[in-house]
């Protein structure tokens, strides 16, 4: 049969035999459908932009050691670090909603800033702003850093896992310590419902529901327990994770278990994190690493965040300044531009570049204390004397001259000079001598007045640590103050209207807008 | 020269020789206005024609008196009868007998009383062969069948410019007779059958003008004729990616310019400048009214959030380097940071690359929109194509042109003025310190408001006027085998910002001498540029060309534009002469006293960029049914960009000084094969057969260092204190690809398909070629006999086409990357990384389809011109940047899915009109109207609408929106007359307020020749509604509100005042503006005059831009945005489009 495929009559316009030139255009069409049929060599696919860090660099032992210097440096940041012209980290963040700190932007009308807000006790889920799911105040400077250093210390124990089996067990267990610390942070501030997301290393994340403050604290302690379990051949990381264990116990109401889990913990103990004036290039346009405490930017007459030591904060707060206890030692700062005196830690230099203590062996003691006290008897009062006579607090560094720490300070507004060349020691070291300007304790004899001197020698002892939040919700919590006895309360400063009522802080909204297992959280308050 | 005496012919009835003065275009028998037709040698008529004519009187010769008023038509024509005897016969059908007509001639022809009565209605007098005058429509007299032949010639010019158009395909209608017209626009047609024939001439870019024309045997015809530009016409060649076609033959809307004829008549500094206004569909939006500032350019609206919205740019065939949405696209000095004052997160402007070409030197820009035309151009081609050609040289002598144009540009009209209330602190008592007060301030007691505004002060203001000088050299030439085209221009511009003597006196007393010339006039922008194209011929089957551009431009700014919106906040005390302003940016300031009336002029940026495009074609045609070409080139952009604060100059900080530096590089790689093929089918089809490959590597590479410590005096690196940082970005990305693309015609059908399979470098996965295909349809329907509106359509064509076109992730966004850094820990440095992106392995490129539909319409003899076109352009697997829950990893990670769903629908309108077409008048018109409406229909599963650029992506809204809280009440609370922010409820939840894009467009762009060109009265409107601007201007002018300051404020007013810090619902503002966008009033010398002046034409214009505004935005201009790079728009008081004024010279050798 035959097959026509063209009708009758019809012919090429070439005749097929002469196929001179066309013989070439043939040739060129053959090397682009080789080209096409191997198109990775086309495209130059193997090569990544120089400016782009290989992943693979990132897969041996040398670069799992990286990512656990990555999720330390994260925890110092979010903990009291600074970020380019922003000082509200941990510490500055819950001094302000505690009775530590104040923002020297209170008192002006027309004036609402994060600072304010936090300082004020006003925390609403919903940010006041249109755009504050980008920018609500608390996420960026603290919940989201604490929640990038649990991310990043489980990315860190997978990659030592994978690429250094052999290095020793005590650095998986720092990151253990280290993710546990961040839910300690996050329990202490955030309301109870807190999601603790996985991100798995080299693989997918999850999103994870709400879990419950005492959820949280308890995962924490089973996260150090996982450190204690690793970090044998390391005390410091032991004693570091003991102090943790203790604090996530303590803020579980489990007093013995907490004072048993800090029993070891030797007196000079003490995990600080050193702070740096240096700034890191990250590699990355526009971003960068700053080495430095936030003290720099929220004392440092930057002008980026104004904030200022305060005195009996809101009726509750504690006399840190007038009282003239060298652990709360300050000095005078000059005025903002309105007028207003601001005053400063002399315990952090303006440079920030001093250190600031995580866990120490006085914290330690601390805890037995609280633990002695709910056991009963008068062990607990020793305990406290001991600290307080036995240290080698150093105070005002010998070498510089008398601050004034005078207070209210003296002469006229606008006219007070700043300090600039005192520095105490952060660190104290016990055991070894006595603590100057501290005498011993004598007993309230009523059990409030045994609780609130407690509670008073851990503000002044753990002054600007991170502490004094926790303290004051387990305050309401455990010991059932109420709130407006605890945290400031009454008139706000500078008549910019009254204390609201909140006691944490709630989980940023972008957590609600992106992660359909979260509904928000559970409760506010304590 | 002697006159004209032409000699007027009807069919081959009778001629008679014209013994009057010339006669004017419209007074010959079917010769349209705008054409004129001389007979020449008809003293020399045929004897037996002439002696005919003159035995008896001809009927159309014959002479009548009228003075009839308000008459019937038919009434008329009985009163011409009756005198002339004509035995007038007509249909009623064709006649509008009963028009009314007032006439009064006395002595006149039939001829002329008949025209008079007749005009305007294609109805002509013909003479019958029994002597009888009938009157008929203008077709029917081709009738006669021609019994001898004719010469025709003539001049086809420009009927604005009077320059001749060279290379215009005259034709004679129903025989094969076709020609082109010379360098000198002359075209000679011989061998016309004698009789009454239609001339036709069409040229790119203009309309097609058709003509009646009475050949006479063995007579010379002369017919010249004037074109007008016009911007779509279905004659014109098209460029695609398959080659030129015919717009006829091509199924999408596509926008041609004709740049030549823009640029000699309008205003016209820059390629954004060409385009805006004259493409429909096309959005341009203005960064700043600073010198050389870029535009963002949006066609069809925004489809993707997280890739490029930019429409890519082919010139001559080669890639060119244009985005404006990476980081190239504004001063790369800021992107590693360091910038002091200002927002690095908006960006420094920088020239785009676009703007770099020179209009002078480009011959046709255009625009191809969707992805249902730009299937074949490849990778990215989704936003759109720019496709750009240079000029070529054309055969002959050796041609020179010239312009110059010289302008001034200032800020029209005055800023509004703030209020400020004065007063004095007041707790208890008053302490004596002078203050503002707002009426929430109760500590505060005023005592007057008054009403200032910096700005407009003239010793305070910083606004100056602007000067513009540019100087254009072109020349070309050739012969038939080698022609050559070299343009060469000079631009200089000095912007409009000049610091007050207040505060040079100020740095004069603080630094011992004068700011140096930076300081006081800081905008400036030079540029020089030059193209060059070669074209050969290389035997009969190959001709080949190369062209080079090289441009090398400045632009210098500094940190003072930045003090427009200070100074609008600014009060200067009259009496102490303190200022008094609001403390920092935003809105969250308190109003303090300061030093200095301008707070930072010492920052400057530059940027220094040399473009550079070299691209090469061959074309081959080793058979009549195959033609091949190949385009290759490179482009290529080196930027060196500064940012300095010199030592010692802020007056709280930073007196070390800081300087950033960085080099950029871009280069693009390409190469363009392709192949076709036409071969006749039987059943009367034609399949063209394209066939092609396309490869472009485009290569970015930033360095960025950032050092302090400057020595006095020095604005180099070397020798810095420290270095702050240093910054790489590098970006490769390879794209490769080939199509096949058959398409079918059938006389007045054509269907067009293809398929390209299309590649593009993302590391790590394992390339694949997904496929992109295309079909259209065009279909010119008024050429089928069942056509039923023939008499009202010269042409009509109606078009459908579809395709798709793919965007390509990043080359790295794939890949789970890590963030690298060497932090101070623990007593030394430590490396240490972080996560920086999650990654995503699933992800597919997007994906872009689009319908497009419309017709394109010819009526009224060509004088109206319409198309219309609908598409619906859906962006499918629209990658997103979707934020990942904080808990997962801190804030601000976000991984990319291919979630969205983004759909774009809208109408196009294009109307081109000829209102007067006469020989010493014509009065064209174009407008241009478009619809956008964009909508994100679908996220992906459990994704929540998130921030992005600015707007909301949320499903069911446009892509970007703005959204806000609202106010949903206020109220007196405490009694105390005032609304303070605790007395406003806001609600809990933003609400949806508008969209960054405008949704609706119109342009008017209108030309009035006079005196047969001699004088051009251009001018265009541009109107714009539906975009939602935020105004961020106002909020920065909180404290000088009238609902902050005044008591007796409307409580709305004072309402929206007292939150304006906790919701930007009153800043966000539906805007729509009708622009009076410029005027051109050009006179052109008769070739006489440029003759006497030694040149071949001359013309001189007067020319403004931006004229008027009139809108309903509270704001100085919504057209202008803050944003350098991305998709956000946001008005922050930046410099305002300003008014232009400019002298111009064209001079043609």
């Amino acid at each position: 049969m035959e097959i026509r495929i063209m009708p009758t009559g019809f012919t090429w316009p070439f005749e097929i035999s002469r196929l001179g030139s066309a013989r070439r255009a043939i040739g060129v069409a053959s090397v682009l459908l080789l080209a096409a049929c191997s198109p990775d060599k086309l495209l130059g696919n193997e090569n990544l932009p120089p400016d782009v860090p290989d992943p693979a660099d990132t897969q041996t032992p040398e670069g799992a050691l990286t990512a656990y210097y990555g999720s330390l440096v994260q925890l110092r940041t979010a903990l009291g670090g600074e970020s380019g012209v922003s000082a509200l980290s941990y510490i500055p963040i819950s001094g302000l909603l505690t009775d530590e700190l104040q923002s020297t932007d209170a008192g002006l009308v027309g004036v609402v800033s994060s600072e304010i807000l936090v300082d004020s006790r006003f925390l609403p889920e919903t940010p006041l702003s249109d755009n504050g799911s980008a920018t609500d105040y608390t996420n960026v400077h603290v919940y989201g850093p604490l929640q990038q250093v649990r991310g990043q210390a489980r990315q860190a124990r997978g990659a030592l896992l994978a690429y250094a089996p052999d290095a020793s067990t005590a650095l998986a267990g720092h990151l253990y310590a280290a993710e546990g610390y961040a839910e300690i942070l996050l329990a202490d501030l955030y309301c109870s419902g807190i999601p603790l997301s996985t991100l798995d290393f080299g693989g997918d994340y999850t999103l994870k529901p709400g879990s419950t403050t005492e959820q949280v604290y308890t995962h924490a302690a089973a996260l150090l327990d996982s450190a204690l379990a690793l970090s044998a051949d390391s005390s410091r990381i032991m004693n570091l994770a003991r102090v943790g264990k203790g604090r996530a116990l303590l803020a579980l109401g489990e007093y013995a278990a907490a004072a048993a889990a800090v029993a070891d913990v030797p007196d000079d103990f003490h995990y600080a994190f050193a702070y740096s004036a240096t700034t890191s290039s990250t590699g990355v346009p526009g971003q960068s690493i700053s080495n430095r405490n936030f003290a720099w930017s929220a004392f440092g007459g930057t002008g980026a965040v104004d904030l200022t030591l305060v005195d009996n904060a809101g009726i509750n707060g504690l006399n840190y300044l007038s009282s003239g206890d060298p652990r709360t030692e300050w000095g005078a700062n000059g005025t903002n531009e309105h007028g207003l005196p601001r005053f400063r830690p002399a315990k952090y230099d303006a440079s920030g570049e001093s250190p600031i203590v995580l866990a120490s062996g006085v914290e330690a003691r601390l805890i037995e204390a609280e633990a002695q006290l709910q056991a009963g008897g008068a062990a607990w009062l020793a305990t406290l004397n001991a600290l307080r006579t036995d240290g080698t607090y150093s105070g005002v560094d010998s070498t510089v001259a008398s601050v004034d720490t005078t207070y209210p300070p003296e002469g006229e507004e606008g006219e007070m000079q700043v300090d600039t060349t005192y520095q105490v020691d952060t660190l104290w070291n016990a055991g070894t001598g006595g603590v100057a300007g501290l005498g011993p304790l004598s007993d309230p004899e009523t059990p409030e007045g045994r609780v609130d001197l407690v509670f008073r020698e851990r503000a002044f002892w753990l002054y600007l640590t991170g502490h004094r939040q926790g303290d004051l919700r387990r305050l309401i919590r455990q010991y059932g103050r109420d709130p407006e006895t605890v945290y400031p309360t009454g008139p706000y400063s500078g008549g910019y209207g009254t204390y609201g009522t909140d006691v944490d802080a709630p989980i940023p909204v972008s957590e609600r807008t992106s992660n359909p297992r979260y509904t928000g959280c559970f409760s506010r308050g304590a | 020269m002697h006159a004209h005496h032409p000699l007027i012919c009807v069919g081959v009835i009778g001629c008679t020789l014209w013994l009057g003065p010339p006669l004017p275009a419209q007074e010959v028998p079917g010769a349209p206005p705008t054409f004129s037709v001389t007979q020449e040698g008809a003293e020399h008529a045929a004897p037996a024609l002439a002696g005919t004519s003159q035995v008896t009187v001809p009927p159309l010769e014959r002479i009548v008196s009228l003075d009839l008023r308000d008459v019937t038509l038919k009434t008329a024509l009985k009163e011409i009868d009756r005198q002339a005897n004509l035995h007038l016969a007509y249909s009623p059908r064709l006649v509008p007998v009963n028009r009314h007509v007032t006439i009064r001639k006395d002595s006149a022809t039939v001829r002329e009383a008949l025209l008079t009565l007749l005009e305007g209605t294609e109805v002509i007098p013909v003479v019958t062969s029994t002597g009888n005058v009938m009157l008929v429509r203008t077709e029917a007299k081709k009738a006669a069948p021609a019994r001898a032949e004719g010469v025709v010639w003539g001049r086809v010019v420009d009927s604005a410019t009077a320059k001749p158009l060279v290379g215009a395909v005259v034709s004679v209608k129903g025989t094969s007779l076709t020609t082109k017209s010379n360098v000198g626009g002359l075209f000679v047609l011989a061998k016309v059958p004698a009789g009454v024939q239609t001339l036709t001439v069409r040229y790119l870019g203009y309309m097609l003008a058709t003509r009646e024309i009475v050949v006479v045997d063995s007579q010379r015809v002369r017919v010249d004729v004037a074109l007008v530009m016009s911007m779509s016409r279905l004659q014109e060649m098209v460029t695609t990616a398959t080659g030129p076609k015919r717009r006829m033959d091509v199924a999408n809307d596509v926008t041609v310019l004709d740049v030549d004829s823009i640029v000699a008549t309008q205003p016209i500094n820059s390629v954004t400048d060409l385009l805006e206004g004259r493409v429909p569909g096309l959005v341009v939006m203005r960064t700043s009214g600073a010198p050389g500032d870029p535009s963002r350019l949006r066609l069809r609206g925004v489809s993707s959030v997280y890739r490029s919205n930019d429409p890519i740019v082919i010139v001559d065939g080669v890639r060119m380097y244009a985005a404006q949405s990476d980081s190239l696209g504004g001063n790369l000095s800021a992107l590693g940071g360091g910038v002091i004052f200002g927002s690095n997160s908006r960006g420094i402007p920088a020239p785009s690359p676009l703007d770099q070409l020179d209009p002078n030197s480009i011959k046709t820009i255009e625009v191809i929109k969707g992805p249902s035309a730009s299937t074949l151009y490849g990778p990215d081609a989704a936003n759109g194509v720019i496709v750009i050609t240079t000029k070529k040289g054309r055969a002959g002598p050796t041609r020179w042109s010239m312009s110059a144009s010289r302008g001034l540009s200032y800020i029209p009209g005055q800023y509004p003025t703030g209020l400020f209330r004065l007063g004095y602190n007041y707790n208890g008592s008053f302490d004596g310190s002078p203050r503002l007060c707002m009426i929430t301030q109760f500590d505060c007691q005023a005592d007057t408001v008054v009403r200032f505004q910096a700005l407009n002060h003239p010793d305070y203001t910083i606004l100056d006027q602007g000067h513009r000088t540019n100087l254009t050299l072109g020349v070309s030439g050739g012969s038939s085998a080698l022609t050559y085209s070299l343009t060469g221009s000079y631009a200089d511009e000095t912007g409009l910002l000049a610091l007050p003597d207040i505060e040079v006196e100020r740095f004069r007393a603080q630094h011992g001498a004068a700011p140096p010339d930076w300081m006081q006039r800081p905008q400036t922008l030079e540029r020089w540029s030059g193209t060059a194209r070669l074209a050969a011929r290389l035997g009969e089957k190959t001709d080949a060309s190369i062209t080079s551009t090289l441009t090398r431009e400045t632009q210098q700014r500094s940190n003072l534009e930045r003090d427009i919106t200070t100074l609008m906040t600014t009060y200067v005390d009259p009496i102490t002469e303190s200022y008094w302003r609001p403390r920092g940016e935003g809105a969250l300031g308190f109003i303090s006293r300061e030093d200095v009336l301008i707070p930072d002029f010492y920052q400057r940026a530059t940027d220094l960029a040399t473009n550079f495009t070299n691209a090469a074609n061959l074309n081959w045609r080793p058979r009549s049914w195959l033609t091949t070409s190949a385009n290759a080139g490179l482009n290529v952009i080196s930027r060196q960009d500064t940012y300095i604060l010199p030592p010692d100059m802020l007056p709280r900080r930073d007196s070390v000084g800081r300087l950033n530096r960085a080099q950029g590089n871009s280069l693009v790689g390409s190469v363009d094969l392709r192949a076709m093929a036409t071969v006749p089918l039987p059943l009367g089809f034609r399949m063209q057969l394209a066939a092609g490959a396309n490869y472009s590597h485009t290569s970015n590479a930033i360095l960025n260092t950032r050092v302090t410590g400057l020595a006095d005096g020095t604005s180099s690196l070397n020798g810095a204190g420290e270095i702050v940082g240093t910054n790489e970005v590098v970006t490769d990305i390879t794209s490769f690809g080939w199509y096949l693309a058959p398409s079918f015609t059938h006389r007045k059908f054509t269907i067009t398909t293809g398929l390209r399979l299309d590649g593009s470098s993302a590391f790590g996965t394992k390339v694949e070629l997904p496929a992109f295909p295309k079909l259209g349809v065009s279909w010119l329907i008024s050429e089928e006999s069942f056509f039923p509106f023939k008499n009202f359509f010269d042409v009509f064509r109606v078009r459908a086409a579809y395709g798709q076109a793919g965007v390509w992730p990043a080359p790295t966004d794939r890949l789970r990357l890590y963030r690298t850094s060497r932090p101070w820990y623990e007593g030394g440095a430590v490396d240490a990384t972080t996560l920086s992106e999650l990654g995503n392995t699933k992800l597919e490129p997007e994906r872009s389809t689009e319908w497009e539909g419309g017709f394109d319409a010819d009526m009224l003899d060509n004088r109206l011109s319409v198309s219309l076109t609908g598409y619906r352009k859906m962006r499918y697997d629209a990658l997103m940047d979707v934020p990942v829950a904080p808990s997962v990893y801190g804030y601000g990670v976000h991984v990319l899915r291919n979630i969205g769903v983004i759909r774009n629908t809208g109408l196009e309108l294009s109307v081109n009109t000829q209102l007067v077409r006469t020989d010493p008048v014509t009065w064209s018109a174009t407008v241009s109207l478009s619809r956008n409406y964009n909508v994100v229909t679908e996220l992906g599963k459990g994704v929540e609408p998130f921030d992005i650029s600015g707007g909301r992506v949320a499903a069911g809204y446009p892509l970007f929106g703005r959204w806000a809280k609202p106010i949903l009440g206020f109220g007196d609370a405490n009694g105390n007359g005032v609304i303070e922010a605790s007395e406003v409820q806001l609600g809990d939840t933003a609400v949806y307020l508008g969209q960054q894009m405008p949704n609706y467009t119109a342009n008017l762009h209108t030309t009035l020749s006079l005196l047969r060109g001699r004088i051009t009265v251009g001018a265009s409107l541009a109107y714009q509604d539906g975009m939602s601007q935020y105004n961020e201007t106002a909020a920065r002018n909180q404290f000088f509100l009238r609902g902050s300051v005044d008591p007796n404020a409307p409580l709305s007013e004072q309402a929206a005042a007292a939150v304006m810090d906790r919701t930007s619902y009153g800043l966000m503002q539906t805007v729509n503006t009708l622009r009076f966008n410029s005027l051109s009033v050009a006179y052109n010398a008769s070739p006489s005059l440029a003759r006497r002046l030694g040149a071949r034409s001359l013309s001189l214009a007067v020319q403004g831009t931006n004229l008027g505004l009139f809108t309903n935005y509270r704001g100085k201009d919504p057209n202008v945005n803050a944003f350098t790079t991305g998709n956000a728009v946001q008005d922050t008081g930046v410099l305002p489009i300003p008014r232009t004024w400019q002298l111009s010279l064209r001079v043609g050798y």
